[in-house]
């Protein structure tokens, strides 16, 4: 494969180094800082370029390992420190560190790093100290974590954050909605522990936040997220038993939670949402919730819980429609309460343009047969109310009777389908192209895309 | 805001080497050179390109078009830039030196980043063959400066 590109850089008759130096410089900001200092023995014109690059990317994973865990962090830390001093006093765009950190005494090597990146007026700045998920049991209570002081963002102008496990060290006396952080736009924070006047805190004085990800985050029980710019919000994993979050966010656009408690969602006009709940049934009072707050949504990703809807007097009564919804991503399976559920949704999405259908986010076998044995009570038949579906896509389609029994029944129905996809589920690895169907002036045919 | 495509008007486009190019203005613009050019009122007659030749032009315009298409999805677009990054280098060089005069940071990011995993984990003897980069350094030169940078090669 060289070779040959070899071969054809020749017939060309260019060189990497007839490029003018910003567009090599911009080349340099895509690759990890040790290859980039790496360039400086190609030519003359190479000999310092690296040192005026705006991106610095430091890798722990990419470091040569040495005979003890302790050797290696010593060398990457002098690497780091050796770097930094003989780089070029140029602004900074991004700062990316990821570091096994187990011995606190490098503790001050980070912060000068953090203040290092802060002072080059770094935008985007990436610490993740997180060594793998085998680790997680063995360091979950290992105190030694690094604690990202937050006020050294003070005066910066660093607007993408993301911390992967570490901890958050306040600024002291009233902190950070007393120190008020400006540039910061978007925050996220993954494996790092919150409580709840932390998370206040936070949001109180990064008055100018539009994004919020907030991925494992343990320790809060009852957060309220309040925000009059925050545009997009994504909540992972909340463990702690009985815990919920309450939302005041009137520019809110975009929800994203997976197994996560919404208490309470104020003022909001969401465009897009993207909900998963575990699939246990206690779980449908959660999922009812944030259901009544999708009036406006007009792209949504959820899991098949409308049966419960169906149940639910106090919504399925009244004149609830998700009256902007287009385009819909539902994970469900095919069982006749399945089916009830689509049917439900349907009913109340008079302006669906676009259905994909795709495996269940599985949690519990359990629960699933369970929830089965329910759909006896039901004895209605099943009939689909797609107006306005233009464009239908089903993933991991593995042509099971009950999968073709869908397609079948949605054919049947008075639909002004166009186009109908069918995305196969790979057998044993090996790839099959998508089935297509498309709408010709008399019915439909099946075409093999290619 | 974008126009549709229905309602485009179309901008002619002069390559170095003489060929014209009709090209929808929503998906011109997304060159920022051509954009203000647009902007400012000047872009009536065809636009001269004096930096880029009519094949570069061509490819330069169909990733601009597939871009400006709001109805592809970001994996949609994801997997169509890895196709359209695969070629050969010669094609490359002109698309980078293209995407950097037209002003499309999309493009340039997208070859940089190419171009960037090429070089990626290599040896400088192996990066100097495949980008025909001629080691000008002297081999004392060359010793010093890999003496000085120890640190860093190790």
């Amino acid at each position: 494969m060289e070779s040959e590109q070899t071969g054809m850089a020749e017939a060309s008759i260019v060189s990497l180094n007839d490029f003018p130096e910003e567009v090599l410089l911009h080349t340099l900001s895509f690759l990890p800082t040790s290859d980039a200092i790496q360039t400086t023995l190609l030519s003359r014109k190479w000999r310092y370029l690296w040192s005026s690059i705006n991106s610095l990317d430091f890798s722990n994973d990419l470091f040569p390992r040495y005979d003890s865990p302790s050797q290696t962090l010593r060398s990457f830390a002098d690497f780091i420190n050796r770097t930094l001093i003989l780089r070029s006093h140029s602004p900074l765009l991004k700062f990316r560190l990821q570091l096994f950190f187990g011995e606190n005494r490098y503790a001050s090597h980070v912060d000068s790093w953090v203040r290092y990146a802060v002072a080059h007026r770094a935008i985007d700045m990436d610490l993740s100290f997180f060594m793998g998920s085998d680790f997680i049991d063995l360091d979950f209570y290992n105190p030694s974590r690094y604690g990202f002081p937050f006020s050294a963002l003070r005066n910066g102008c660093v607007g993408v954050l993301k911390l992967t496990h570490c901890y958050l060290s306040m600024p002291p006396a009233g902190g950070v909605s007393v120190a008020r952080f400006p540039s910061l736009r978007s925050l996220c924070l993954d494996r790092v522990p919150l409580t709840d006047a932390m998370l206040l805190d936070l949001m109180l004085g990064c008055v100018n936040l539009e994004a919020l990800f907030l991925l494992d985050c343990n320790g809060l029980k009852n957060a309220y997220i309040c925000s009059s710019r925050l545009k997009e919000l994504t909540l992972q994993n909340f463990t702690s038993q009985g815990a919920s979050v309450d939302i005041s966010a009137p520019n809110l656009r975009s929800l994203s939670t997976l197994f996560f408690e919404v208490g309470c969602i104020m003022d909001s006009s969401l465009s897009r949402a993207d909900v998963y709940f575990m699939y246990k049934l206690e779980d449908c009072s959660h999922w009812s919730k944030v259901v009544s707050f999708l009036s406006n949504a007009q792209h949504l990703t959820v899991q098949n819980w409308w049966f419960k809807f169906l149940v639910r007097r106090d919504v399925s009564s009244g004149s609830f429609l998700l009256q902007s919804l287009k385009y819909l991503e539902l994970r469900t399976g095919y069982s006749k309460l399945d089916l009830l559920g689509i049917a439900a949704l349907l009913e109340i999405s008079p302006n669906l343009e676009t259905m994909i259908l795709d495996e269940i986010l599985k949690v519990d076998e359990e629960t699933l047969e369970e929830s089965n044995e329910e759909s006896e009570k039901f004895v209605t038949p099943i009939k689909f109310s797609l107006p306005s579906l233009r464009q239908f896509k089903m993933k991991h389609f593995k042509a099971t009777q009950s999968e073709k029994d869908f397609v079948m029944l949605l054919l049947q129905s008075e639909v002004v389908i166009e186009k109908i996809v069918l995305i196969c589920a790979d057998v044993a690895g090996t790839y099959i192209p998508p089935l297509v169907l498309v709408k010709p002036p008399r019915g439909f045919q099946i075409t093999r895309s290619l | 805001m974008s126009l549709s495509p229905s309602t485009s008007k179309m901008l002619s486009l002069k390559s170095s080497d003489g060929k014209v190019l009709e090209v929808e203005e929503h998906v011109a613009v997304l060159c920022e050179t051509i954009k203000s050019l647009v902007e400012d009122g000047c872009a009536d007659s065809p636009i001269p390109l004096a930096n880029v030749d009519g094949a570069t032009l061509g490819n330069v315009m169909e990733w601009c078009k597939k871009h400006a298409d709001q109805k592809a999805s970001a994996d949609d677009l994801e997997d169509w830039d890895a196709e359209f990054v695969e070629r050969d280098q010669g094609e490359l060089y002109h698309l980078i030196m293209a995407a950097n005069y037209l002003n499309i940071k999309g493009l340039l990011d997208l070859i940089c980043q190419k171009v960037a995993d090429m070089i990626k984990g290599k040896h400088p003897e192996k990066i100097r063959e495949i980008f025909n980069i001629e080691n000008d350094f002297t081999p004392e030169q060359q010793e010093q400066i890999r003496k000085d940078n120890s640190w860093a090669f190790e």
